[in-house]
């Protein structure tokens, strides 16, 4: 076991450093340059060779890595945003903690409504219950995330009027928390894609888990169904689901940048969106490296849970 | 509700970036001449608290007034900075960009000895500690900048601090002396406005020192020297060294956002108000400073800015009665507005869910444009040769059919530009040759003749060919063929570019159009020459055009002289460039320059997009608004 | 599985199926897709969706002339936002172009960069999967790490960052999509290529003089045909959500081009202020054509499903 956990972390610190690599060269190929994206059309040349010498662009290239890799090491400097004028680390800060609470939110929704869900579309497989839920899911599936959020606004907010259009401004966790009835739509719309998918998952999952051999073998030791199903298929399907989760972290950090946009939900999302369309490059940069970032811990957590359950995985 | 909305912004051919898309986002126009409307009409009250709705994406993030490019918006200056630290000179009269010298800390400048001399009397001013605002301020701001002009967003090189031999405080009068020969209009309107008179207690290096304790603001202007170089600023004097210190501790505190309404450096001010509050989402709130020394005290209790993260929420929040003064985004116009003469501006219905609101809409002190690189090497060679060609510019231009892009695309809501110097809102800068109409109106007849006329084979629809070398300028055979890249992100930029496009299309010029994100347009669109490696670009349109601050005289040097720091288009014409220098040096008003720099097209000019601005129907004072975005909200006042 | 899961970031590649495929020895790959469809009415009817929305998209024009790129045009003589009438069957946009005629005109986009990048991506994918995992060694850890560098980045980040640093256009766009999407084919492939190098005839294969290159052509990639077919069929579909989602954020194809998500991006300004002809059927058309992607796909997996069949 402690083998295999140093071969996955020192793994980890290669892709870290790879990522970190990535996202060096991403900012460095800003076509026209850093400069006249912050300066803009007034910069003269001079402004502009000021500019880059103060920010490092007007040494090598290996010297400017050396320098950006230092900075993330050393002070976790990931570059500063000039339309924000604020470091990207804290916008970034700032913006986590709401994105946490949105997508954490959401998948305990999820997982609440969706595990039910894939059981009760095994147990009825085939029928028109089964049907139904699985073309449901089909269409939560193909639905593009913004259109169903925009829909959603459309009808329960702008024509039933249950809801506000947009999600809690307040700049606070405990602000966003305490105006519940504007995340209903919000929590709704991520959930939902969650759903379909999950639901999915467990039934396949389970399917797959109901062809195994050892139920065969408990069915012919005189197993109930229910206990067929709960006691064995169920506890064997839900070990994908272990991975799902810790494959959803980047999501929860990368922060269902769809649906915080649409609702304009002050999240991590929509701190990327605004930045693109802002071509913010070093926000946008920064933004990025977190999420690659907390995937590699997601992934990372989720193979060392896979392996501390089902252990023909640590042989790999 | 869709945040993302705010990418729609463009709408009003705005790009991305700090001073062009925050300028038109600000929720104030410039008042038409016929004036726009004033709303409330009952009595005069005083308090109450008013809700300003800052632009979409455009939070104040700076309040030292010696900013760097970067920070220089109409957010930070026009709606934070100036209305608690005052300009020495105020640029924006009523619905005019003239001088206001009600509002500025100094009485007019006098000059003398052939303009070189310029006296400043500084008015009985004082700062909210009991400072008076002296003329040392005043030198302590050209010592900063001095030693900082890399640092100062509105250096060019030549210009002022460059042109002072000395500068002197003598009581309450700053002598300045010019070691060249400058107009005085212009040296007024673009070299004086740059100051910033500083209070002493902002001359410290670092926190708890008593004010004034560093050389920088009590040394004169003689004791700080450096050596330059064309790129780089050593200070040499102990009084330099000391400037730099006190910059670099002024611009560490400006970016603690978050103490800027706590600090007591920031506490110190002469304008008509001071920060109460501040956060880094953008919530601003002012309440009056009781040692203002200005002419009009104001009347409302609390001054709020509100931020917003997209056009469309911002709406909402109007429509909710949340904002009193704030904008109305295209996409929310429901009827067009009607232009009265060339620059009025009278806007239609306002939208049902705003009927608490007067909406009102005036031009901005800009021109828009989009260069053409007269040194490039498309089109097999030939673009830039082809763009040499004054008869080409000319029917190029009258394809472009400003009216009617105002009336369809911009509902209304645009004025044109017919040359270098603004011709709305209606100014004395403004040639009245020009106020007679477009030189280059729409009229493809005559663009499609002149093309003739010029040894063109002229193919509607399709793509012109030369047939006569000696009077195309080009190699018989060459192709009309041309390249614009536009930037993305603005729907406006897009319908305009694309109908201007099928409307070259009619005289056979064929334009292949390619978008791209703001920088990389701004990227390409550089000056370049045989000695660059590539200089092959033709057309570039960031979608701003030229904004006027703080060179409030639209002079051209920075634009169309030869050589200059922003001439995209390696423009150079001799006529121009002593036209220029008349104004700028020379006796000379901008009516010549102007008049030449419309007829001789250095670039294509575009038409302007403005935001529309309601009004809370019960507040008073807030019209005529300010073509160059200034907000004064202590005349501001709500009726009964 | 995988259609949505690309949109938010998550679990890269379709579920637990994945790496596990195997492929039926009898019957050859015609035959089986034959029988797939002739088994499988979701997949049939998938199948004619598709075939439908793609004969909509680039014939519907021909038969159904609007103008959908002069815009100046447009601006003078149409109306803009106009409700559905005998002239205009779904209204008009903005701009004032012919909204029926708009989603054509949009589809063709659409569908163009969901199969070109599909394309690019399962090609691109399977090469990398099949040399990485029969070669193994340094090839293959140098690979598989860039492959994991790569997917550690949440899709939708890359997407934005490429599409921010250059700026997008058609060609751009699917090369964006398409490079970013092989790496999940990527990841498949190896994994079938894995267990199929350690098969007794490859071995037999190698014992008569094969060289490694034709090993990879002619064994081992035909052997994982099922997985690289289903995969692919779930790349379009998520490739055209892709698009979508670009379009909707603002970085999809420039004008006068229009995808189906820069559509929607646009009518939603409009949509609650009751135009709703400006969403509901572009919406309906990014559905229709994703769901019936899944469907054939979904097909198409459990018919390579060897131990579902053997149920």
């Amino acid at each position: 076991m402690t083998g295999y956990l140093i071969r996955r972390v020192g793994q980890a610190i290669v892709v870290v450093f790879g990522v970190v690599l990535l996202t060096f060269i991403l900012s460095r190929i800003i076509p026209g340059g850093a400069a006249r994206a912050a300066l803009g059309p007034k910069a003269t040349p001079l402004q502009i060779h000021t500019f880059n010498v103060a920010n490092h662009y007007n040494v090598s290239i290996y010297q400017q890595f050396w320098i950006y890799c230092w900075d993330i090491v050393r002070h976790f400097y990931l570059g500063y945003s000039y339309k924000y004028n604020q470091s990207v680390v804290s916008l970034i800060e700032g913006r986590i903690p709401k994105t946490l609470v949105l997508v954490g939110l959401s998948t305990l929704f999820a997982l609440i409504v969706a595990i039910p869900l894939g059981v009760l579309q095994v147990v009825r497989r085939n029928t028109p219950v089964d049907y139904i839920l699985t073309g449901a899911s089909f269409v939560g599936y193909a639905m593009p995330a913004f259109l169903l959020g925009e829909l959603l606004i459309l009808w329960f907010a702008i024509d039933l009027h249950w809801f506000q259009f947009e999600a809690p401004q307040s700049t606070s966790v405990i602000g966003i928390l305490s105006d519940p009835a504007g995340l209903v739509l919000p929590i709704f719309s991520l959930a939902a894609l969650t759903i379909a998918a999950f639901s999915r998952y467990m039934r396949s999952s389970m399917m797959e888990a109901l062809t195994e051999d050892y139920i065969r073998t408990a069915r012919a030791k005189g197993a109930s169904p229910t206990r067929v199903l709960f006691r064995h298929a169920l506890r064997n399907a839900l070990i994908p689901i272990i991975t799902l989760l810790g494959l959803t972290l980047p999501a929860i950090v990368g922060g269902a940048i769809i649906t915080e946009t649409v609702f304009n939900y002050p999240g991590m999302g929509l701190l990327t969106t605004n930045a693109a369309t802002q071509n913010d490059v070093p926000l946008l940069i920064g933004t990025t490296f977190i999420a690659a970032i907390a995937t590699v811990v997601g992934n990372l957590i989720a193979d060392v849970l896979y392996a501390v359950v089902d252990p023909r995985v640590r042989y790999a | 509700m869709n945040s993302l909305r705010w990418t729609r912004q463009g709408r009003h051919a705005v790009a991305a970036s700090a001073v062009v898309a925050v300028l038109a986002l600000a929720a104030c126009g410039g008042g038409s001449s016929a004036g726009g409307t004033t709303g409330a009409t009952g009595q005069a009250t005083s308090g109450g608290t008013v809700y300003f709705a800052e632009g979409a994406q455009a939070a104040p993030n700076y309040i030292f007034p010696f900013a760097a490019l970067q920070y220089f918006s109409t957010t930070n200056l026009n709606q934070f900075q100036m209305l608690m630290y005052r300009p020495l000179y105020w640029f924006g009269k009523g619905a005019t960009p003239d001088l206001n010298l009600p509002l500025s800390l100094a009485n007019a400048p006098k000059y003398s000895d052939g303009g070189k001399t310029i006296t400043v009397t500084m008015k009985p001013y004082k700062w909210s500690n009991g400072e008076t605002v002296t003329a040392q301020d005043v030198v302590f701001w050209m010592n900063m900048m001095k030693v900082e002009k890399l640092n100062w967003a509105g250096y060019a090189a030549g210009t002022i601090p460059d042109d002072l031999a000395s500068v002197t405080a003598s009581g309450n009068t700053v002598t300045f002396t010019l070691n060249t020969n400058a107009n005085s209009n212009w040296y007024t309107y673009n070299e004086l406005s740059q100051i910033t008179p500083m209070p002493m207690a902002w001359d410290i290096s670092a926190a708890g020192q008593k004010s004034g304790s560093e050389a920088c603001g009590t040394a004169s202007f003689q004791d700080v020297t450096v050596t330059s170089t064309s790129s780089t600023v050593t200070p040499v004097s102990a009084a330099a060294k000391s400037c730099a210190a006190v910059y670099t501790y002024l611009t560490g505190q400006a970016k603690k956002l978050s103490s800027y309404a706590t600090s007591p450096l920031w506490a110190v001010v002469d304008g008509p108000w001071k920060l109460t509050h501040f956060d880094t989402s953008g919530n601003v709130t002012m309440v009056p400073n009781p040692k203002y020394s200005g002419p009009v005290k104001p009347k409302l209790a609390k001054f709020v800015e509100l931020p917003f993260t997209s056009d469309s929420a911002e709406f909402n929040a109007l429509a909710a009665g949340k904002v009193d003064v704030g904008y109305v985004p295209p996409q929310d116009i429901s009827s067009n507005a009607t232009t009265t003469g060339t620059c009025g501006i009278k806007p239609g219905a306002n939208n049902p869910r705003l009927a608490n609101y007067n909406i009102v809409a005036g031009s901005t002190w800009q021109i828009n444009y989009f260069p053409e690189n007269f040194n490039s090497t498309g089109n097999g060679g030939n673009a830039g040769k082809i763009f040499d060609q004054l008869y080409f510019r000319q029917a190029f231009q009258m394809l472009v059919n400003q009216p009617v892009y105002i009336q369809h695309i911009f509902k209304g809501y645009g004025v044109p530009t017919y040359g270098p110097v603004p011709v709305c809102p209606q100014n004395s800068f403004a040639s009245s040759e020009l106020s007679l109409g477009n030189p280059y109106a729409y009229n493809p007849t005559k663009a499609k003749a002149l093309l003739k006329a010029n040894g063109w084979t002229v193919k509607p629809g399709g793509t012109d060919t030369c047939n006569d070398a000696s009077k195309c300028g080009v190699p018989a055979g060459t192709p009309l063929d041309l390249d614009l890249q536009y930037v993305s992100g603005s729907v406006s930029e897009d319908q305009l570019m694309q109908a201007e496009k099928s409307s070259w299309a009619q005289a056979g010029i064929h334009v292949n159009m390619t978008t791209g994100t703001f920088d990389t347009v701004l990227g390409n669109a550089v000056p370049c020459g045989s000695s660059s490696s590539n200089c092959s670009w033709q057309m570039a349109n960031w979608g701003g055009g030229w904004i006027f601050a703080p060179d409030y005289y639209p002079s051209g040097e920075d634009l169309f002289q030869t050589g200059a720091g922003s001439n995209s288009g390696s423009y150079s014409d001799k006529t121009m460039d002593s036209l220029i220098d008349a104004t700028t040096k020379g006796n000379s008003s901008l009516s010549q320059y102007e008049v030449y720099g419309a007829k001789q097209l250095p670039v294509i000019w575009q038409p302007i997009g403005l935001t529309a601005t309601e009004i809370n129907k019960k507040l008073a004072g807030v019209t005529p608004l300010n073509p160059l975005t200034n907000i004064n909200p202590e005349t501001w006042y709500f009726t009964k | 599985m995988s259609a949505g899961a690309a949109v938010e970031p998550g679990a890269p590649g379709p579920a637990p199926a994945g790496g596990e495929a195997q492929q039926q020895v009898s019957g050859g790959l015609t035959l089986q897709l034959f029988r797939v469809f002739a088994e499988n009415r979701l997949a049939v009817l998938g199948a004619a969706v598709i075939v439908l929305m793609v004969l909509f998209c680039f014939l519907g024009p021909v038969f159904y002339h609007t103008n959908q790129t002069n815009t100046q045009k447009a601006l003078l003589t149409a109306p803009a936002n106009a409700p559905p009438s005998s002239k205009y069957p779904l209204g008009t946009d903005e701009s004032g172009f012919d909204m029926l005629g708009r989603i054509m005109y949009g589809g063709q986009i659409s569908l163009e960069v969901g199969f070109a990048a599909a394309g690019i991506a399962t090609l691109l994918g399977v090469l990398v999967g099949a040399v990485s995992g029969f070669f193994g060694g340094v090839v293959d850890t140098l690979l598989m790490r860039f492959v994991d560098v790569l997917l550690s980045v949440p899709l939708l980040y890359l997407l934005i960052v490429l599409a921010v640093i250059f700026h997008p256009s058609v060609e751009i766009l699917i090369l964006v999509i398409g490079l970013t999407a092989w790496l999940v084919p990527a990841r498949l492939v190896r994994g079938e290529t894995l267990s199929l190098r350690v098969r007794e005839f490859v071995q037999a294969v190698r014992v008569m003089g094969g060289g490694g290159g034709r090993i990879v052509l002619r064994h081992i990639i035909p052997n994982t045909i099922g997985t690289i077919i289903v995969n692919a069929t779930f790349q379009v579909a998520d490739a055209i959500l892709l698009l979508a989602a670009l379009g909707f954020i603002g970085l999809g194809v420039p004008s006068p081009k229009t995808d189906w998500g820069s559509m929607i991006s646009v009518g939603v300004n409009y949509a609650d202020s009751g135009d709703w002809w400006e969403i509901y059927p572009t919406g309906l058309a990014i559905v229709l054509i994703v769901v019936a992607f899944n469907f054939v796909g979904d097909a198409l997996r459990d018919a390579f499903e060897v131990r579902l069949q053997r149920r």
